[in-house]
């Protein structure tokens, strides 16, 4: 999206991710006038939804933003059960798997879902996300959403990489917790 | 009734305001706080949010399962309590949202950021929501700065045109871990809500009269490829900076304008720098951003 809108290889260190993720602190504040420090789980999430039509209509051209709201961990089902199965919220499903083999045609049909016309950037700009490209950029100058002491963020960007680098056991361990939520969304087990 | 004197102004409360500067019963009070009806909507907003309403000089603010809130004209806040809510917990919103929006209203500069002061010249810390204002605040209080704000933060000017900062309570509201970590635990007190993780913390030293404000900085996270230090912004920047950290910056667009707002940030800058202070975060560290900050505000 960021290489779309610049018309260029996006900075993956600019890319405003402060200003990122959807259970901002600020931007709840900003639009519900309250200090989340004094609300519950339960009042922030009573109020999220709100929050989300609130900023899309202020804002419709941004996405969601930074230091977060306290929120439920579901672990990975959980989550992605939580947004599957809810409907105040248009959703998209985008497997990493039809990404990667058809990277311009999902990431089209993902930005039709968002309201945004096809394009022949979108083409340059897929290029330019190529993970190859990010790895390196990392190697040279970092990257700001990795952990200090962490492993590289842009690991390896295979399809199913996870299940080499984890040993028998956790990959078990894994495949049976979320068995039914990868049956649901075509995932095989290794 | 309860006296208090909040960000500069005199206010007159039915409802005790914990962590609030109690005065002696004065003049004419600036606010009024009182119990009373307040409606679930107003009859004509001209702007509304996920918890708030505007019609003309009136702010409603709701806060689910726990009271209303009418705020009008700058000088009064009215609240209606939920049932089985108490007015220990609704005062937080009253000294928080309540009050950020009325000073909005009577066009004052407002920002929001925790603040300590040492000899009479003061400093503010801004940042995002849980970037840690207070715990960075508190960590100064604990080596002898006095505390000033920790939420509120109002620049107004001295009868020299000085801007200065306006205290806004008398404790830090820190959550358990930052009380923790800087070993506050003899200074905890009350949680600033029932069941909550988050409790007023008494500083060392308050100040007793409203400290010149000397520096603004603006608290960042140094992650690869930015850089730990303090660097000085640019007069540009500077604006921006000031009118994005106003408290809830948005509403003040709404209330006053951009030309009442620029003149106020230009006023303040004429006296004071600002800086973006760009520290690993972990509280492992922050005796080192302690250090930095009190070496960097005393060269000024």
């Amino acid at each position: 999206m960021a290489n779309l809108a610049a018309g260029s290889p996006a900075d993956i260190n600019g890319l405003g991710a402060h200003f990122g993720l959807a259970s901002s602190r600020d931007d709840f504040e900003a639009a519900t006038l309250l200090d989340s420090g004094l609300l519950s789980h339960d009042d922030i999430d009573g109020l999220r939804s709100p929050v989300y039509e609130h900023r899309k209509r202020e804002r419709p051209e941004e996405s969601a933003s930074s230091r977060s709201c306290a929120r439920k961990l579901c672990g990975w089902s959980g989550r992605v059960m939580s947004w599957l199965d809810q409907a105040d919220i248009p959703d998209h499903l985008v497997p990493y798997g039809n990404l990667k083999s058809g990277p311009v045609t999902y990431f089209t049909r993902a930005l039709a879902f968002a309201g945004r016309q096809a394009s022949t950037a979108i083409e340059q700009a897929v290029r330019d996300a190529n993970f190859s490209q990010l790895r390196r950029r990392e190697r040279e100058v970092g990257f700001a959403e990795r952990q200090p002491g962490a492993a590289p963020f842009f690991r390896s960007g295979r399809v199913g990489a996870w299940r080499e680098i984890l040993n028998p056991e956790q990959r078990t361990r894994i495949e049976d917790a979320h068995a039914a939520v990868m049956d649901r969304l075509g995932y095989a087990p290794g | 009734m309860y006296n208090y004197r909040v960000s500069g102004l005199s206010v007159i409360s039915e409802m005790e305001l914990p962590g609030a500067i109690g005065i002696a019963n004065g003049d004419a009070p600036d606010v009024t706080v009182r119990f009373g009806r307040v409606p679930q909507q107003l009859s004509a907003p001209s702007a509304s949010g996920p918890a708030w309403q505007r019609e003309g000089d009136t702010i409603l603010l709701c806060v689910p399962r726990l009271a209303r809130f009418l705020i009008t004209g700058g000088k009064s806040i009215v609240v209606e309590l939920e049932d089985a809510a108490t007015a220990r917990d609704a005062s937080g919103f009253v000294l928080g949202s309540s009050l950020g929006i009325l000073l909005h209203q009577r066009g004052a500069l407002v920002l929001h950021g925790a603040a300590v002061a040492r000899d009479g010249r003061g400093i503010v810390i801004c940042g995002h929501s849980g970037a840690g204002k207070s715990t960075l605040a508190a960590a100064l209080c604990r080596i002898g700065c006095s505390f000033v704000t920790d939420d509120i933060c109002a620049v107004s000017m001295n009868t020299s045109h000085e801007p200065i900062v306006l205290p806004d309570g008398r404790q830090l509201k820190l959550w358990e871990q930052s009380i923790r970590s800087l070993e506050l635990g003899h200074r905890q007190g009350d949680a600033v809500r029932e069941t909550f993780e988050k409790y007023f913390v008494a500083p060392d030293i308050t100040v007793s009269e409203p400290p010149r404000l000397s520096a603004i900085y603006l608290l960042s996270e140094s992650q690869p490829p930015f850089a730990e230090g303090i660097e000085a912004l640019a007069l540009p920047d500077a604006v921006r900076m000031l009118e994005h950290e106003a408290y809830r910056p948005g509403l003040r667009r709404q209330l006053n304008s951009t030309s009442q707002m620029l003149a106020q940030v230009a006023a303040t800058l004429r006296y004071v720098r600002v800086f973006r202070l760009t520290r690993p975060l972990g509280f492992e560290r922050i005796a080192a951003t302690v250090d930095a900050v009190m070496q960097h505000w005393q060269e000024l």
